[in-house]
């Protein structure tokens, strides 16, 4: 009692004082506007917006033979990019994602510059919905709106590479992709979708297009604007119009970047690993037909480092998998997407591979076998050889193909059988030497000079790819030379320092079975690199686009 | 059984249509008109507010769920946006939920020490006795702030009037002397009154439209869809050095030299005189000093002005020919004009264009300035900076006795002489005069000219308190003391727009931690300071408001007529003058346009031509920097210095992540410049390191580098206009190299 009449005074002050400031922090944190205001358009399930954007969506829905599409009016698009934000706004979407963007072209000869507002093209013949291999797209057969299944999609990413205009995007957090889906579910119900309702200055419009005009229009003009992929691949329905005009040499403003791709690590360590395994196998089968005298002692070893491999490599498959559960469904693809007869094929090699390796084995130590079973002949080794080597040489056909369909220049047929069947015979044999080495302590000449001829010829081959850089025009090989030489320089070092490691490691095998396993990894990290440059050094098939983020 | 249920449902079916993924992006019918909204994000409420990004004042309606706003669309029902906005507006609620909020009070206790949290009652005592301690010794003048055109109009009032008539400050300026100043001063000296005439539907109802410096489709994208919406097919002219995304959607451009605008546009004033395409009898009855002004610009023959602006003869008749043509003719600036050296008299060379050809006072017509900053136009009435409260004079006896008397204040508290300029207060600060500096809600260390000397000046202050969203800024960096303040959105308050419209800003978050309201924090100080008792009435934004209206009566800005927040709310804002005899019009028609009546604020009621001899710029171009650096607007995703902008993912997305120096390919050719290279940019004042963008947007021996990035002013140069003491942002003289 008599302490705290003390200091009664400064008692008071301190009170005083820190009555004010507690008052304004709980006075800052009501709310109030809600109460305070009128509520407008309370029960109002009709969009008050709809008086702006009636004219831009038709009046009725898409009868036989017709479908959606968008129509850009580039005259009117000026680059505010409000559509992009409001279909990430609109949408719900995640933190960094919408699923349009506004890119710029521009004319080098003149002063001309153009703003290009683009999403998903809901293309006639979509290749998004071509290469799933899970059937996670539709083409709704009543509006053509390209659909994409979330809950289907297993995250493979395979579309977001068959599609030439870069849409589907993936989102790391659910695993799978996700894309424009035209808001199908407000044009449904007669209401526009986010980008068109948002737009200020009315350029996006929905319309109805007939299927045959979206084939003709394809035929007429080459690419749908500046800077996209030729019409007459995925047949866009988006059509983008100008009265002003859009001069002939206009170009994408990130046309020359050379930034690097997607790295897809697993993929790379997946196809490297499958290929060496094939390649192993193939040796094996190959010396067990023609030189016996080779495979003597070896083939089990040879077998059992490609039945290793292989199934690290498919293994590694599922890792690049976002939603790996329901990779079970990749067999609804079959019919239109080579990766679906990928995972196939290589879901068929392995056992076959297994059953060759068996037959080795039962053959080897069949009495000791504590059953009885048939006693194995040579041929029937043989034929499931020859059999395993068929069905991984149709195995690495389908990898091959899953680059070489996606338009690609860098990824054209004859480059990534190159590439890919470099990796296998170079691989294969390197492989084969150096097992061969660790198991004999000797170096065959005769496989060694194999090998170093079919290295020869390979680094020839990826030395190649980089010759472009001299070009004075710009070219799409030009730029994935650039982006190995420049980008991705310090790749392609390592990726020489191991090369060198190699060939050092293999003439010196015979020696110390330190060089053999030294050689083995060299050999597969370097060959993990020359797939990351496979990925990185490609040129993005997409939709003009702006300066690097 | 529920076991092998839930067991089923685990097993993926063939193809799968439904299921949690799909499910995150549902739409259903949202109410409040706002069409089919996500599923998770229903609202149960919505109230709209004004935008506080730029001065176009959006109305933005917020949508709220348990009491939180969880998200945005653009209010179809306000007359300024009918419900679009650029990505800024979409995106304003991301600023406010950033993680590195400033949450409570931070102090430095020495120089280049850590920031050390602090209780809101130590800030506001070492607030007090730092600035105490500095006026004792060194007089009252040695402490000034710097205001802001980012906050309400209730908090900036408030802090001029705390500032001057309670804290005894001589001297503060806002950084709408970087945006607006010029603008300003031109309405002042031409029309007697900082007033610009216009309302939005006259964009629409142009049949030529000339845009002066000004990329509306990027700075003001929402001005350009009420061009867009412009059923008269009209010219639209832009007069800009650069192809800017505005100069590529005009039918003509006029892509003149770098401040040759004056020479520019007294060359056409020549020309619609020497063709007789001017209308006297509008001139006569309503103007001033037109004979002078004619005899000034007999010297500007299409020849000469040819050769200065880099135009053909032809193009200054076709531009001339254009004007005469069109009925309703209007001209818009921004800063391409404001940011000038002699930008005062460029702006009044627009009015006098609009003057003389009688395009003022009709829908369509005017010769108008556009604002940068939501409250810009609030400042330039109501920030007690340059101008006395209310749009009065200090110097203005008469003045300062009416505003002490609604204020209920001694008349001597109110200081007779002007206010120093922003650029003066710096120099003040350089020669040791002033000691003290408050800044608030701006962020000069990143957007004064020739930044550097800036940050010199705030290391010479012996006390620098800012006040901000965040505590990260790059002014913060060299604060004493930093208060966290509240931001749009977390407070109440009024914006005036570009069109003088007066819109509401309301409370529809919470602010984090400690941070206050500007508002509070002034309430705060006053009590502290010891002058609490002067601002008793001034506890709610809305009784401050009604203080504001108080003062403009008999005003050009009398805002009188505007009974409550909600009367903003419900009409979609309002534009003054509104007295209360103007309240039953605005229900019919919510436009106002100002000149009808042809009736100027001058003592005659007329408007008066006025002109200068051009002069060259501050910085001519020499061997050693041979190139003019023009600055700017980068996209319409980035706002000033960015401390807000940045910190919306989707916004990131939209502008490059690096700083790109525009140079046309001629120069980068010659100099060995790729696209996409690393260069070296130098002024006399210092070299930054930028990636080059090869792009014919600029022409020969010009460049340019968007100001979102800190590195770009400190390259400029400090000039400014004469009249206006805006910074000139648009020349200086710059080297290129590559590295």
């Amino acid at each position: 009692m008599f302490k705290l009449s003390d200091k009664p005074l400064l008692k008071v002050e301190e009170l005083k004082e820190t009555t004010l400031i507690d008052k304004l922090l709980s006075d800052q944190k009501k709310l109030t506007a809600i109460e305070r205001f009128s509520q407008k358009h309370e029960s109002l399930a009709s969009p008050a917006q709809a008086e702006h954007y009636k004219d831009l969506i038709p009046i009725r829905k898409p009868s036989t033979g017709e479908q959606y599409s968008f129509s850009v009016d580039l005259d009117k698009c000026t680059g505010c990019k409000a559509c992009v934000v409001a279909c990430h706004s609109r949408n719900g979407l995640d933190e960094t994602e919408s699923w349009r963007d506004v890119g710029k072209i521009i004319s080098p000869s003149t002063n001309a510059l153009q703003t290009v507002t683009t999403t998903c093209h809901h293309c006639a013949d979509p290749a998004c919905l071509s290469g799933c291999p899970v059937k996670a797209y539709e083409k709704m057969p009543d509006t053509g709106i390209v659909r994409h299944l979330d809950d289907q999609c297993i995250g493979c990413e395979y579309c977001s590479l068959t599609c030439p205009y870069d849409v589907p995007k993936y989102n790391k957090d659910l695993g799978i992709v996700r894309k424009c889906d035209m808001c199908h579910d407000r044009l449904a119900e007669g209401e526009a979708p986010a980008c068109v309702q948002s737009c200020p200055n009315g350029a996006i419009k929905i319309e109805l297009v007939e299927t045959k005009e979206i084939y003709a229009n394809a035929e007429k003009e080459e690419r749908i604007i500046a800077g996209a992929f030729n019409s007459n691949y995925t047949f866009p329905s988006t059509k983008f119009i100008s009265r002003r005009g859009v001069p002939a040499d206009m170009k994408a403003v990130d046309e020359e970047s050379i930034e690097a791709s997607h790295k897809h690590t697993p993929l790379s360590w997946m196809l490297m690993l499958t290929q060496v395994s094939v390649g192993l196998s193939l040796v094996a089968c190959v010396a067990r037909g023609i030189v016996p005298s080779l495979a003597i002692e070896t083939e089990m070893a040879w077998l059992i480092g490609a039945v290793l491999l292989g199934m690290i490599g498919l293994g590694a498959s599922l890792l690049h998998l976002g939603s790996p559960f329901g990779a079970w469904r990749v067999f609804l693809g079959l019919k239109t997407s080579w990766l679906s007869r990928e995972v196939v094929m290589f879901g068929a090699w392995m056992p076959a591979l297994k059953v060759y390796l068996g037959l080795l084995l039962v053959k080897q130590y069949q009495e000791k076998l504590p059953i009885w079973i048939p006693e194995v002949q040579d041929w029937m080794i043989l034929l499931a050889g020859v059999g395993a080597s068929a069905l991984g040489l149709a195995s690495v056909f389908c990898s091959i193909m899953v680059y070489a369909v996606t338009k690609r220049d860098f990824w054209k047929f004859k480059r990534t059988v190159l590439r890919f069947g470099g990796t296998m015979l170079t691989g294969g044999l390197s492989a084969s030497l150096l097992i061969y080495s660790l198991v004999h302590a000797e170096v065959p000449v005769f496989l060694l000079v194999l090998t170093a001829v079919a290295w020869f010829a390979k680094i020839g081959i990826e030395g190649a790819s980089l010759l472009p850089v001299k070009q004075a025009n710009w070219s799409t090989e030009k730029k994935s030379a650039l982006i190995q030489l420049v980008t991705l320089r310090q790749t392609l070092l390592v990726r020489g320092i191991l090369f060198t490691l190699l060939a050092v490691a293999s003439v010196c095998a015979a020696l110390n079975p330190v060089f053999a396993i030294v050689g083995l990894l060299a050999l597969l990290v370097g060959e993990w690199l020359a797939k990351q440059l496979f990925f990185q050094a490609v040129e993005t098939l997409k939709m003009p686009g702006n300066l690097r983020r | 059984m529920s076991k092998k249920k839930s067991l089923l449902e685990k097993v993926p079916m063939i193809r799968q249509w439904q299921g949690p993924k799909t499910e995150k992006l549902v739409r259903t019918p949202g109410k409040f008109g706002l069409g089919q909204v996500l599923q998770d994000l229903e609202p149960e409420a919505t109230t709209s507010l004004v935008c506080g990004f730029c001065s176009t004042g959006c109305g933005l309606n917020i949508h709220v769920k348990e009491n939180k706003a969880i998200n945005i669309t653009p209010d179809t029902d306000y007359p300024v946006n009918m419900g679009m906005a650029c990505p800024k507006g979409w995106e304003a609620l991301e600023p406010l939920k950033a993680n590195d909020r400033a949450i409570q009070p931070l102090l430095r206790k020495e120089r280049g020490g850590q920031l050390e949290p602090a209780s809101w009652d130590d800030a506001m005592k070492v607030f007090t006795e730092k600035f105490k301690s500095i006026q004792d010794k060194h007089g009252k003048e040695a402490v000034a702030f710097i205001s802001t055109g980012q906050i309400v109009t209730e908090e900036m009032a408030f802090l001029g009037a705390l500032a001057k008539f309670g804290m005894g400050m001589k001297h503060g300026d806002g950084n709408t002397r970087q945006c607006m100043a010029t603008a300003v001063v031109a309405y002042k000296q031409s029309f007697g009154f900082d007033a610009p005439p216009y309302t939005y539907q006259d964009f629409e109802e142009s049949d030529v439209i000339v845009l002066v410096g000004s990329n509306l489709c990027i700075a003001h994208p929402i001005m350009w869809q009420r061009i867009e919406r412009n059923k008269h097919h009209p010219e639209i002219i832009v007069v800009d050095p650069r192809t800017t995304e505005t100069a590529v959607a005009a039918t003509q451009h006029y892509p003149i030299m770098p401040k040759s605008d004056l020479i520019f546009f007294y060359g056409i004033a020549h020309i619609l005189i020497e063709k007789g395409w001017v209308d006297q009898a509008y001139i006569d009855a309503h103007t001033n000093d037109y004979a002078y002004f004619a005899e000034h610009v007999k010297s500007f023959t299409p020849e000469y002005v040819a050769e200065q602006s880099g135009m053909s003869e032809d193009a200054l008749y076709k531009l001339a020919e254009t004007i005469h043509q069109g009925k309703r003719v209007s001209f818009w600036w921004t800063m391409g004009v404001n940011q000038g050296h002699e930008g005062t008299r460029t702006a009044q060379s627009l009015i006098n264009l609009a003057l003389m050809t009688g395009n003022i006072g009709r829908p369509g017509a005017g010769a108008n300035s556009i604002t940068g900053q939501c409250n810009a136009m609030g400042s330039r009435l109501f920030s007690n900076t340059t101008g006395l409260l209310g749009g009065h004079d200090f110097a203005n006896e008469e003045h300062r006795s009416k505003v002490a008397e609604v204020l209920e204040i001694d008349t001597a508290l109110i200081p007779e002489g002007q206010s120093l300029a922003y650029d003066q207060i710096l120099e003040s600060i350089h020669k040791g005069k002033i000691k003290g500096l408050w800044v608030i809600a701006t962020n000069g260390a990143h957007s004064w000219i020739n930044q550097d000397r800036y940050r010199e000046a705030m290391e010479k202050l012996d006390f620098l308190v800012v006040q901000d969203m965040y505590a990260n800024t790059e002014s913060a960096d060299q604060a004493d003391l930093i208060l966290p303040a509240a931001g749009w959105g977390e407070k109440d308050g009024v914006f005036i727009n570009s069109e003088r419209r007066i819109g509401l800003v309301k409370k529809i978050a919470e602010s984090p931690g400690k941070a206050l309201s500007d508002f509070n924090i002034f309430r705060l100080v006053a009590e502290y300071w010891g002058c609490g008792k002067m601002f008793e009435k001034w506890d709610t934004p809305e009784n401050v408001f009604k203080l504001l209206k108080k003062l403009t009566v008999g005003q050009a800005c009398d805002i009188s007529g505007v009974a409550s927040y909600q009367m903003l709310d419900k009409l979609g804002g309002i534009q003054w003058p509104c007295t209360k005899d103007d309240v039953e019009g605005l229900m019919e028609d919510n436009q106002r346009r100002l000149f009808e009546d042809h009736q100027f604020y001058h003592a005659d009621k007329k408007a008066k031509f006025l002109y200068t001899e051009p002069k060259p710029v501050a910085e001519p171009l020499s061997e050693a920097f041979p190139f003019v650096l023009l600055t700017g607007r980068g996209t319409s995703a980035q706002w000033h210095t960015q401390t807000r902008t940045g910190k919306s993912a989707v916004l990131r997305k939209l502008y490059p992540a690096e700083l790109y120096l525009d140079i046309h390919p001629e120069d980068a050719t010659r100099l060995g410049i790729q696209n996409g290279q690393e260069v070296l940019v130098k002024s006399a004042r210092a070299e930054v390191k930028v990636k080059a963008f090869v792009s014919t947007s600029v022409r020969t021996g010009q460049v340019y580098l968007p100001m979102h990035f800190a590195k770009t002013n400190r390259l400029t140069a400090e000039s400014f206009d004469t009249y206006s003491r805006q910074p000139s942002y648009k020349h200086c003289a710059v080297g290129v190299e590559t590295v």
